[in-house]
Formats: structure tokens, C-alpha cells, sequence
């Protein structure tokens, strides 16, 4: 298929997911309501239920969605690992580090604090795994990169639960545990407004990295003999795609699983061409984000499971199905 | 097709004037140590690559062959000597106009994510499109020269992965030919090939250097394939260049038995070519 038609494809089925994500929930207002309401109709009842409740969850799974996508993406190319996800470089353990500092603190689960404290984690991981990486030599190597990554995220994790084991009451346990799980829950338009102004940037920035990364593919030796700048390169794509990833992880949490395996799909499915699996990944992250959030405030209404939890169940058999069915 | 090549101008009193350094990559004496290695890997070595000519460089293992492809090509930098594409050292290139100049295709390298190999050659664009500009018509064309150069044309919709050790040589090699280069540097182009690929490379080569005027440098293992095709060799031990010059002079029973330290008998046999000498072991 034509890439143009598999891009406009995975935005209508983007548009698709959101628009039944706005007519299903708790409250009794369905799918003709939510049509209803996105064309400026239906009652105030039903336009506060979906234009203040859902649509802004909405929004930020498709914001997320597509942002971690994107940076899975990028992280796989830059580390040439298929293992890869945008929390493999330790920005995830910075930012639950920094969350749960504010919880022990006295934040409640989703406050401003705790955001906050998360996103300030996550600068500081991503500036101590750089720091680490080029402590070894003048050039980043990815497999010190890597391996820095790993080492720093370790420790974080280490202090995270010396700080649980030892200053934190049952309630901000559970709080910790059920952050570090990720939930869309705390979504307000306001904030969802400011994120979209700081990770469009990011997207459009990792955008203009696309064909270089392709080259990044075949080898940084060879795509230095090719004419690009490998360095400064990897260093704007390590730096933007994990500021993106922080912002995500700031807000919503460790939401797994979308940023690992949206860009595979996508690779296997139709292409790795960096030009149209960045779009190709945000339009299908945010779907995919879309439609499991959906599935994890409404499988066990009224009660919700954590979306990081429901990535992972519906997302893995899924891939599972899809590695096998391109190892034939 | 040919390069059209704009020679330079004739200037009187020309046995004053230097060679035309145009489109030339030189090494002049060349040292160079790993960090933490106990002698130089590439030991004062000068060496001087014009258009329309094959230049081999030959040397059991470790005789800094690579290494020297490395400094030649700008991706090390020497500790002392210099190396310069028309006069202008390597490292005052921009990495883009080094690239639409001088091409190389390194040892190997693993490509971990499936492409097809048309996508592959294309890279070979990058130099002249940067990261924005979309293909254009003459990216197009220089593609498509470039996979008939190496017998791709029919190639161009498989994966990369999928083809034989040969047939990936040859979509390596071409695209470096989409860069356009004036100059190309091919570390060990044969290195697990079957005769007949290794055979269709160097002959690719040597129809790079004549009909498309390009100055080829080749690192190989292959002596009888070196000493065939090639104009000039340089023949390394221990990072040090022990003989230079025309095959016939460099390639001897006394000049390989003692860089390789292993005797060998060489023979004068003809071929369509030309008389080029025949090594053998023993």
C-alpha cells in the first residue's frame, strides 16, 4: 500500500478510536450523544460528560500515545537495539524517583507536586546517563550508552524503594506503585494544552532527524562516510526524544509497552523508513493509547485499571501475534 | 556514463608546477597508535590516489591496512603527517562535501532493521540532499546508474538482508557509486566472496577507474586480483609500507615471502589484460 494512504489510514482509524473513546464510559451518554456533542449539539449534561470528562483524556492519550511511539522509535535507531523503549535510558526511573520524593514529601498521588517532582527526576536522569555515557570517551557509544542507561535507572530504582521501605506510610506506597503503573486519569485541558505546545516541537524536532536516522541504521561509520554528522546527531535525537519521554512520564506516569512496540508494528507492517515511521508511529501510538485507556476505565466500571497495565495485556499478545506471523 | 571532468588548465612552464592535485587523495606520511597500543599502527606511510586509476593496498593481518583506509578516508585523525583531498586536509572538509567527493565502503557493517536495497543506495543521496531536500530526478537517475553499474537492476525491491554475501557487496558498493565520488575507498570488497563475486568486483572497479574516471583505492587479500587489476600497489608489514609501485615491481617471491613471512613462488602468466604476476604459496 501506498505510505500516504497507510498514514491517512492510521489517522482515520486514530479519529475513529477517539471518537468511540468519547461515547463510551461510567456515564450513560453513548456513542449518537458523543457525535451529537462533537457537532455542537446535545444537552449540557451530556456535553460536560464528554467535552470535560473524556475528551481530555482522550487528547492526552493521543498526545502520549504518539510522543512515546515516536521516541521508541528513535531510541531504537540511535542504539541500533530492537529492545529499545523510551524508558531504556533511565528517564522513567528519574521521573518515578522524583514523583515519589514528592509523595513521601506529603503530594497526593497525581498533584501538581508530584508532576512536578517527576518531570525535575526525569531532567536529572537524562543529564546523569549523558554525563556517565561521555565520562568513558569523547563520542557517545551506544553500548555505553546503553549500559549507563541501565546502570543509572538501577540505581534510581534502588533509592525509590529505600525511600518506600523506609519513609512511606501504606497510602503513599500504594500511591508509588499505582504511578509508577501510569494512568490518563489527571487529564484537565489546560495541562493537556501545555504539554502539546512543549512535545509538538519535540515530534516536528525528531521529524527533521529522519533521514539521517536512517542512515544511523547502517552503522555510525558508515553514515559518517556518508555525510552525516553522527555526534551531533545522536546527541539532539538522545535529548529530544527523552525530554519528550519526559514529559509524557511527567503527567501520566510509566505508561509501557506503546513506545516498544508501536514502531516494530509499524516496521513490520509496512516500513522503517524513518520519514514514515515517525508519523506513521505517533498516528498508530496514539490509537493504540486511545483504544487501551479506553479498555482500562471501562472493562471494570467503576473501577479502573491502571492503562500501563492494559498497554501491556492487550499490546503483548497482540506483537506476539504479529512476530509470528512475519517469521513465516 | 562518464564524469564530465574539467581538466585543469595547462600552464606554461608546466614541469615547474606540481601535479594537478585534481581530484586526489593523498597520505603523507601517515603515523598513527591506538590509544593504549604498544607501537604505531601505521608507521610514516605517503601514499597518493589519482583519477581513472586502481590503487591496492596488500599486507598480511595487522599490517594496518584498515587502519590506513581510516585515516585516508577522515574517520581518524593522524597523530602526525596529514591526509588531504586536493590539498585540502580531510578534517577541514564538512563531513557532506567530503562525502560528494570521496566514498568509502567499510569492511562490513550489520543493518538490524529490514530495507530493500533500493532504500539502501539511496543513502548514497544523503551527501547531496542533506537531511530535508525529497529525491530528485537526477537522485533518481544516479540510482538507478548506480544499481546498473553493479548488475542491481533487478534488485532494487529486495531486502537487503535476503541476498547472498555477494549481491550485498555489490548494493554496498553501489551506493557508494550514488554518491558520485571522485574518489573510492573499498576496505576488503571480497572478503567471503566465492571467486567468480570477487572476480566481478575487482573487474567493476577497474571499469570505475576507466570508463568514470574515478581514483579507486582497494584493500584486499586477494594478490593475484590485486597485482591483475590494479595500477599501482602498496604493500604493507607492520604498519610500515615495504614496497610501492607498479605490480610487476612490488609483487615478488623475495617482497611477499618476507612481508608475510610464508614463502611463495610467483609466476609471470598472461591474461586478456596484460602480463600480471601469479602468486602462489609454497
Amino acid at each position: 500500500m501506498n505510505r500516504i494512504a497507510v498514514l491517512g489510514l492510521l489517522l482515520a482509524v486514530a479519529a475513529g478510536a477517539a471518537l468511540f473513546a468519547l461515547g463510551v464510559g461510567a456515564a450513560p451518554v453513548g456513542l449518537a450523544d458523543a457525535v451529537a456533542v462533537v457537532f455542537g449539539e446535545g444537552e449540557p449534561v451530556q456535553r460536560a460528560v464528554v467535552l470535560d470528562i473524556r475528551l481530555p483524556r482522550v487528547l492526552l492519550a493521543l498526545l502520549l500515545g504518539g510522543a512515546l511511539a515516536a521516541a521508541g522509535a528513535v531510541f531504537q535507531a540511535l542504539l541500533r537495539n530492537p529492545l529499545a523503549d523510551p524508558y531504556i535510558l533511565g528517564v522513567s526511573s528519574g521521573a518515578a524517583l522524583g514523583a515519589v520524593v514528592m509523595m513521601v514529601a506529603g503530594a497526593g498521588t497525581f498533584a501538581a507536586g508530584v508532576e512536578a517532582g517527576a518531570l525535575a527526576g526525569a531532567l536529572v536522569a537524562m543529564v546523569v546517563v549523558l554525563r556517565v555515557a561521555l565520562a568513558a570517551g569523547r563520542t557517545l557509544d551506544a553500548r555505553v550508552l546503553l549500559l549507563a542507561g541501565v546502570v543509572v535507572g538501577a540505581f534510581f530504582n534502588a533509592v525509590i524503594l529505600l525511600l518506600l521501605t523506609t519513609a512511606a506510610d501504606a497510602e503513599t506506597f500504594r500511591s508509588a506503585i499505582f504511578w509508577t503503573m501510569g494512568s490518563l486519569a489527571r487529564a484537565d485541558l489546560a495541562d493537556i494544552g501545555g504539554l502539546a505546545l512543549f512535545l509538538a516541537p519535540c515530534l516536528l524536532a525528531l521529524g527533521f532527524l529522519s533521514r539521517p536516522l536512517d542512515l544511523l541504521a547502517a552503522g555510525e561509520e558508515t553514515a559518517g562516510y556518508l555525510g552525516v554528522p553522527v555526534e551531533r546527531i545522536k546527541l539532539a535525537g538522545y535529548l529530544v526524544a527523552s525530554l519528550a519521554v519526559a514529559l509524557a512520564v511527567s503527567v501520566a506516569g510509566v505508561i509501557g509497552f506503546v513506545g516498544l512496540i508501536v514502531p516494530h508494528a509499524v516496521r513490520m507492517l509496512w516500513s522503517g523508513e524513518h520519514r514514515f515511521l515517525l508519523p506513521a508511529s505517533v498516528l498508530a501510538g496514539g490509537a493504540f493509547l486511545v483504544m487501551t485507556d479506553t479498555a482500562a476505565r471501562t472493562v471494570a466500571a467503576p473501577a479502573e485499571l491502571p492503562t500501563g497495565v492494559v498497554t501491556a495485556l492487550i499490546g503483548v499478545p497482540l506483537f506476539a501475534v504479529l512476530l509470528a506471523r512475519n517469521g513465516k | 556514463m562518464t564524469h564530465p571532468i574539467a581538466l585543469p588548465e595547462e600552464t606554461a612552464g608546466a614541469s615547474q608546477v606540481p601535479v594537478s592535485s585534481f581530484g586526489v587523495l593523498e597520505g603523507r606520511n601517515l603515523v598513527f597508535r591506538y590509544r593504549g597500543a604498544s607501537r604505531d599502527a601505521v608507521r610514516d606511510v605517503s601514499l597518493r590516489v589519482g583519477p581513472a586509476s586502481v590503487c591496492a593496498v596488500i599486507g598480511p593481518n595487522g599490517s594496518g591496512k584498515s587502519t590506513l583506509v581510516k585515516l585516508l578516508a577522515g574517520s581518524l585523525s593522524p597523530d602526525s603527517g596529514s591526509a588531504a583531498y586536493e590539498e585540502t586536509p580531510l578534517g577541514r572538509w564538512g563531513p557532506r562535501d567530503l562525502a560528494r567527493r570521496v566514498a568509502v565502503v567499510p569492511q562490513s557493517e550489520h543493518v538490524p532493521f529490514p530495507l530493500t536495497v533500493r532504500s539502501l543506495v539511496a543513502m548514497g543521496r544523503y551527501p547531496h540532499l542533506g537531511p530535508w531536500r525529497r529525491e530528485r530526478v537526477e537522485d533518481a537517475r544516479a540510482i538507478a546508474f548506480a544499481l546498473a553499474r553493479c548488475g542491481l537492476d533487478d534488485f532494487g525491491d529486495r531486502t537487503f538482508q535476503t541476498l547472498s554475501g555477494g549481491e550485498q557487496q555489490r548494493a554496498r558498493m553501489a551506493r557508494a557509486l550514488a554518491q558520485r565520488p571522485k574518489v573510492l575507498i573499498v576496505d576488503e570488497p571480497t572478503a567471503a566472496l566465492d571467486m567468480r563475486y570477487e572476480m566481478a568486483i575487482f573487474r567493476l572497479l577497474r571499469v570505475l577507474a576507466d570508463d568514470d574516471l574515478v581514483a579507486v583505492l582497494v584493500v584486499t587479500h586477494n594478490l593475484n586480483l590485486a597485482t591483475r587489476f590494479s595500477d599501482r600497489i602498496l604493500l604493507l608489514k607492520d604498519g610500515a609500507a615495504t614496497a610501492e609501485g607498479a605490480p610487476g615491481e612490488v609483487v615478488t617471491a623475495a617482497n611477499i615471502s618476507r612481508a608475510y613471512d610464508c614463502p611463495v613462488t610467483v609466476a609471470k602468466q598472461s591474461f586478456q589484460e596484460g602480463k600480471a604476476p601469479q602468486v602462489a604459496p609454497g
